[in-house]
């Protein structure tokens, strides 16, 4: 009697506490950058998926990688990456980012690009990748003519500009295409330059960076060649050359200026993506996203040393002010 | 133990309390809790639908706050657009700042009076004046030119993005408009205040435009896709009523996710949009399934505190209660001076007291069952007694003599009598008696019946009983005698004994002291009286019995005697004699059938009737017997009115008064009767006609066997003699055909001889038609001489002079001869031959002349009856049988199936033979049998007609 009675509540006991536990699990993430340009996005990325309760070394775990802008490092690493089967890979840039999808184009590895020019080169449509990518697009590509524009408002008498190309770089015919159509509404002359590299764009920067060939210079939106702007800063500079940079990263390091999304910003806007397919949402079922906000930064230091006054309306406008 | 406190009853009164303590308990916490889930479910809901409503219409107030801000965003910039030239730098630095400083803004342009854009900036796009157009029919341009602001549909960028475009006049005074001045709004921004918007644990909002699209929710992707969100309920009921300004009341539904939700919406006035909230039903009633998990946990302890208290208390109660059971199985187990010591005061206590009365009464009460059981249990015992003897023993005496010993031993009365009624007599005989005065009753020993007390009680069948005679006026009007009451006896009462069918004696008791007997007692003694009745009942079936059994036995006896006797002579005077004995007659006859008459056959003690020998069937009572075929009984010749007065005369005279007679019946047919003849009146009862019908049936088969055996002796004695004289015969005709036999063949070897040394040119040269003659001669001989070997062969076996030379052989010597004589059959090879014979074979202890001669008859025939083809011997060895099989098989005429069984017999043809082809005398295959008979062989033939014929044999490798 007694014995039925306790195993009658047990076994009620059993039905009124019962709580479902999981274990926690930690999630591996894998990062891959093309230079130290980008690495402001990851940082912004880590910010807030820390808010997002991804706690670094508690819930999550980072395996970060940077190719220093070497393109060969870039493939190299991503193979690495695809072999050590994290749950998810996080990209910055184009040039980062197609050698990922490659890599893990045969596999269901998820993976999130935080910044990319040129996203069309990986995904089949901003509604829907089709594939296991989603992402941020810069919008650099979008933001040639306008990029230009900037460059005209700053410099109103300018002809010929020198235009940045990189035949190796991903984004180089998209970017090749977008200018060519924005010059000639804009009443410029493209003076069309085409390095492989960073290193070769430093060697070659006192040919083809000159006021012989054009007054200003028109960066592309490339992971590589952005790496060598900081180099090709004083020459530019000797050359009293109007820059505009693809990237604020690179106005920081000596380009007049951009008009362009922040890293930083970027970083955070693609922790919501990546919190969402960790939470089980098919990369191809997010869109690709627009940054929320574009900045329009401008170096005084370098106007001041190539003897342009900006025009107070372009400094009303700045977001940002280098000096 | 037996009864109540025997059976254990499921669970007992304790379990039972506890059972129906818990259930109702358990069902009324359970009804409580549930009453309580109910009613809080109610209240969650309403609460959270309550704050949905409160929430929907401040988010929905704050969007139209929103646009209305970014509106007058706009009207700020018409406000310093008016004061600049159209056109100027300053108005394109003025728009660019408004990009700058609200980033929702995505494109500004400015319009002059006639519609036509003097300034465009872009967040994203580079306008050059040729991109600036004529805007006038727009509807942006002219509702804002006429003053009104104009906000337009949302709309998709080719970034799927949501925008709608805001409009709004440049005024130079509060009256004149002299631009317009519109803007793309970028709602993304609104994503961000819809994302934010959490309430309870997991609520969350989204914003829908006039079709439903989804402008603003927390998962941006979906609304990147313009998802369509017309199918959910919540939505459907604001597209359905899109202009009703209160909030809808929160209900249940399927929400955005797809999993069930609580819901509301609020229309954003002026825009036509709504915010829909939702909350999931699981996330909206988690509180309420914690109050559950409590709530059961509360059921699940106040049920096991309340089962304690139960236990406890049913503990309690029923303490009492089960000491009561423990005393009362002990009292029921017998110690009926065991007392429940409860002491609590209530009903039970008196239950307790009721139960201790209760069986100080029994224990009082049991004494005088004991007794009354005791003195039961004697009379049973006694009517055992009484029974057994009447089972063991078909004797009437020991019966009555057990019967008033257990009477004496039980009721001591003076005197117990038992009458018995003579049936012939037709009174009641004392049949035993136990008597304390002997003196007094020696005179009275029999009644008859309806005489005093005794025959009433056997004629009327019912018992009477007289407590006392001197006072019961009933024993002074049936008694005759009074002789009990004169004696002083005071009790006197009387038992019928009856059988089945009627009342057979009287029980009677008798004692001095008036006496009242008890319902038990007359009931015992009725028993003793019926006991009585069936001992009598069975002594008379057995006597019966017994009488029947030595009937029949003489009877079977009388019946084998006769039926042994075959002789006539002996038969006939032995059937009347019998027939006079069964019956213990006087004078007894028989007579039988012959044609028309009945003749006298035998007769025994009826000689000095003087009977005629020969009586005609329709006359006198025998022919009454054979013409009615029944037994015919007279009682009294001299008094029956049928009988002929010459008979009549006849009877009397030789003194007899009773006749009977029988049919003498073979299969239904009368044969005869047997008459019955008695000087003493009889009146035959069935009983006595059965036995002599069955005497008369059986008497009657033993003439007709008697006369069966005459005859068959008869045709015995013929045929002895008419045997004798065919074996005779036979006999003779044997010796001839072996003596002419002889005779023929010594002269046809001499011919077969002479012409065979003829033919050898050993007499000189023949010719050639001369040599053909010779051989002509020589081969018609030899058949001749077969012929005749075959015809003496088989007399000599007939007359059982054939001798067996029996020597132990090589089969192959056999074959060889075989073969020659084969070679000589197949002159000219006019068939094909074939040998299938063994290389090896044992030696043979037979006839080996006789097994040549069958071979040679049954290759013979094959040669004789193959027009062509082929004939095939095989000789086989039958190692496990140990004999040898040999088998001729040819492709001749082959033999019809019917005639397969005729072709062994003596001097059987085929058909064909008759017709000359196949001439023969038909003694070949006759003499191969029984040669085979003789040496223990068997044959067998496969046949079918034109297409040939084996015949096999086998032998025992010796004999």
């Amino acid at each position: 009697m007694s014995r039925r009675l306790v195993f009658v509540f047990a076994f009620l006991s059993t039905l009124a506490v019962s709580e479902a536990t999981t274990a926690q699990r930690v999630y591996r993430i894998s990062t891959l950058v093309a230079d130290d340009q980008f690495v402001p996005a990851f940082e912004g990325f880590k910010t807030k998926m820390a808010v997002l309760g991804y706690t670094e070394g508690g819930k999550i775990r980072y395996d970060f990688h940077n190719a220093k802008g070497d393109r060969g490092a870039l493939k190299r690493l991503a193979q690495k990456i695809i072999q050590d089967q994290p749950d998810l890979i996080v990209t910055a840039s184009t040039t980062a980012t197609v050698p990922v999808a490659r890599a893990s184009a045969e596999t269901n590895i998820p993976v999130v690009f935080l910044s990319s020019g040129n996203p069309l080169r990986f995904v089949k449509s901003y509604a829907s990748s089709g594939n296991n990518l989603t992402g941020i697009t810069t919008s650099s590509i979008d933001l040639t003519a306008k990029r230009m524009e900037l460059l005209k408002e700053l410099v109103p008498g300018i002809r010929r500009v020198i235009a940045l190309h990189n035949p190796k770089g991903q984004n180089y015919e998209a970017n090749l295409k977008a200018t060519r159509a924005a010059a000639p509404r804009l009443g410029l002359e493209l003076v069309e330059v085409n390095v492989q590299s960073a290193a070769e764009l430093i060697k070659r920067a006192n040919e083809l960076l000159t006021r012989r060939l054009g007054e200003g210079v028109f960066h592309p939106p490339d992971a590589i060649l952005s790496a060598a702007v900081r180099e090709i800063a004083p020459q530019i500079a000797r050359e009293r050359l109007a820059s505009i940079a693809a990237n604020i990263g690179n106005v920081k390091e000596g380009a007049l200026a951009t008009y362009a999304p922040d890293y930083f910003a970027l970083g955070q806007q693609g922790a919501v993506l990546v919190d969402k397919v960790l939470k089980g949402t098919r990369p191809a079922d997010l869109p690709i996203e627009q940054p929320f906000k574009l900045k329009l930064v401008i170096n005084l230091k370098t106007a001041k040393a190539i003897g342009l006054k900006i025009p107070k309306e372009i400094l009303l406008r700045a977001d940002e002010l280098i000096e | 133990m037996t009864g109540l406190f025997s059976r254990r009853h499921r669970g007992g009164l304790r379990q039972r309390l506890l059972w129906t303590g818990l259930v109702f308990l358990g069902l009324a916490l359970f009804t409580n809790t549930l009453a309580g889930f109910l009613y809080s479910r109610a209240q969650i809901k309403k609460a959270a639908a309550h704050i949905q409503t409160e929430i929907s219409s401040r988010v929905a107030s704050d969007i139209g706050d929103t646009i209305t801000h970014k509106k007058e965003r706009l009207l700020d910039l018409a406000g310093s657009l008016a004061v600049h030239e159209f056109g100027s730098d300053v108005q394109k630095l003025v728009a660019f700042l408004l990009l700058k400083n609200d980033s929702a803004f995505t494109d500004i342009a400015v319009m002059d009076g006639t519609g036509m854009e003097i300034i465009k900036v872009s967040e994203r796009r580079v306008y050059v004046a040729s991109d600036l157009s004529d805007q006038r029919e727009s509807e942006k341009f002219y509702k804002a030119l006429w003053g009104d602001d104009y906000v337009s549909p949302v709309y998709t960028s080719d970034k799927a993005e949501p925008y709608v475009t805001i409009a709004v006049p440049v005024r130079l005074g509060p009256k004149k408009v002299i631009g317009v001045v519109s803007g793309e709004l970028n709602l993304k921004f609104l994503w961000s205040i819809i994302g934010d918007i959490k309430f309870a644990s997991a609520g969350y909002a989204y914003l829908v435009d006039h079709k439903g699209d989804l402008i603003a929710y927390k998962d941006a992707s979906l609304v990147l896709k313009r998802t369509n969100l017309s199918q959910i309920p919540r939505v459907q009921e604001f597209l359905r009523a899109a202009s009703a300004k209160d909030p809808a009341p929160a209900r249940e539904g399927e929400g955005i996710t797809g999993q069930p939700v609580l819901s509301t919406f609020a229309r954003v006035e002026a825009l036509g949009w709504a915010v829909i909230l939702e909350e999931p039903v699981e996330a909206a009633l988690a509180g309420f399934y914690k109050l559950i998990r409590h709530a059961l946990l509360l059921l699940v302890g106040g049920l096991f505190v309340g089962g304690l208290i139960i236990v406890w208390m049913s503990n309690k109660i029923t303490e009492p209660i089960r000491e009561l059971h423990r005393g009362a199985e002990i009292i029921a187990a017998g110690n009926l001076d065991h007392r429940v010591a409860v002491q609590t005061g209530d009903e039970i206590q008196q239950l307790a007291e009721g139960f201790n009365k209760m069986a100080s009464a029994l224990k009082g009460s049991y004494v005088t069952l004991e007794e009354k059981v005791e003195q039961r249990t004697k009379e049973l015992s006694v009517l055992y007694d009484v029974t057994a003897t009447v089972n063991r023993t078909l004797e009437l005496e020991p019966v009555v003599q057990e019967v008033i010993k257990k009477i004496n031993e039980i009721f001591h009365f003076d005197a117990t009598r038992i009458f018995l009624l003579n049936p012939q007599m037709d009174e009641l005989q004392m049949q035993a008696s136990f008597e304390t005065r002997p003196e007094f009753w020696a005179q009275v020993r029999s009644f008859r019946r309806g005489q005093g007390i005794v025959g009433r009680v056997a004629d009327r069948g019912e018992r009477i009983l007289f407590d006392d005679v001197r006072t019961d006026p009933r024993y002074q009007e049936w008694s005759q005698s009074k002789a009990s009451q004169k004696a002083g006896f005071a009790f006197l009462a009387g038992f019928p004994i009856k059988t089945k069918e009627r009342t057979v004696g009287t029980l009677l008791l008798v004692g001095q002291s008036p006496r009242k007997l008890t319902g038990d007692e007359v009931q015992l003694l009725t028993s003793m009286a019926e006991q009585v009745g069936v001992a009598v009942e069975n002594s008379g079936l057995f006597e019966q019995v017994v009488k029947k059994s030595k009937e029949l036995e003489a009877l079977v006896e009388i019946n084998k005697d006769i039926a042994a006797l075959l002789d006539r002579e002996v038969l006939l005077p032995r059937i009347a004699e019998e027939a006079r004995n069964l019956l213990k007659m006087d004078g007894a006859n028989f007579r039988l059938i012959e044609g028309e008459h009945l003749v006298l056959a035998g007769e025994s003690g009826s000689e000095n009737l003087s009977l005629r020998p020969r009586l005609r069937l329709d006359e006198s009572l025998s022919g009454k017997v054979v013409q009615e075929n029944r037994a015919v009984a007279v009682r009294d010749f001299l008094e029956d009115p049928t009988i002929i007065e010459a008979h009549r005369e006849t009877m009397r005279k030789a003194g007899y008064h009773s006749f009977l007679g029988v049919p003498l019946r073979v299969a239904g047919r009368i044969i005869g009767t047997i008459n019955l003849y008695s000087k003493e009146e009889r009146e035959f009862r069935p009983e006595e006609i059965n036995p002599i019908t069955s005497f008369a049936d059986q008497a009657a088969i033993a003439i007709q066997n008697a006369n069966l055996f005459a005859e068959v002796k008869q045709k015995t004695v013929e045929l002895e003699g008419a045997n004798r004289e065919i074996v005779e015969a036979s006999r003779a005709k044997s010796e001839f055909l072996a003596a002419m036999s002889h005779e023929l063949r010594t002269p046809l070897n001499v011919i077969i001889g002479n012409t065979d040394l003829m033919k050898d040119r050993f007499f000189g040269e023949v010719t050639e038609k001369q040599q053909e003659a010779l051989e002509k001669i020589l081969r018609y001989s030899r058949v001749l001489l077969k012929l005749i070997n075959d015809v003496l062969a088989l007399t000599r076996i007939e007359a059982k002079k054939m001798s067996l030379d029996v020597s132990t052989f090589s089969l192959e010597e056999v074959v060889a001869h075989v073969r020659t004589y084969v070679e000589q059959m197949n002159h000219g090879n006019r068939l094909r031959v074939l040998w299938d014979v063994e290389d090896h074979f044992p030696l043979m202890n037979t006839d080996a002349l006789k097994v040549e001669e069958i071979l040679q008859n049954l290759i013979g025939n094959a040669f004789k009856f193959t027009p062509k083809g082929q004939i095939e011997i095989r000789i086989r060895d039958l190692i496990r049988k140990k004999r040898i099989e040999f088998s001729v098989s040819d492709t001749g005429i082959g033999i019809e199936e019917g005639e397969l069984e005729k072709i062994f017999g003596d001097f059987y043809q085929f058909k064909e033979a008759h017709t000359g082809a196949y001439s023969g005398v038909g003694l070949g295959l006759s003499i191969v049998k029984k040669y085979l008979d003789l040496l223990q062989g068997d044959i067998h033939v496969q046949s079918q007609p034109l297409k040939g014929s084996t015949f096999s044999f086998t032998l025992p490798y010796s004999i």
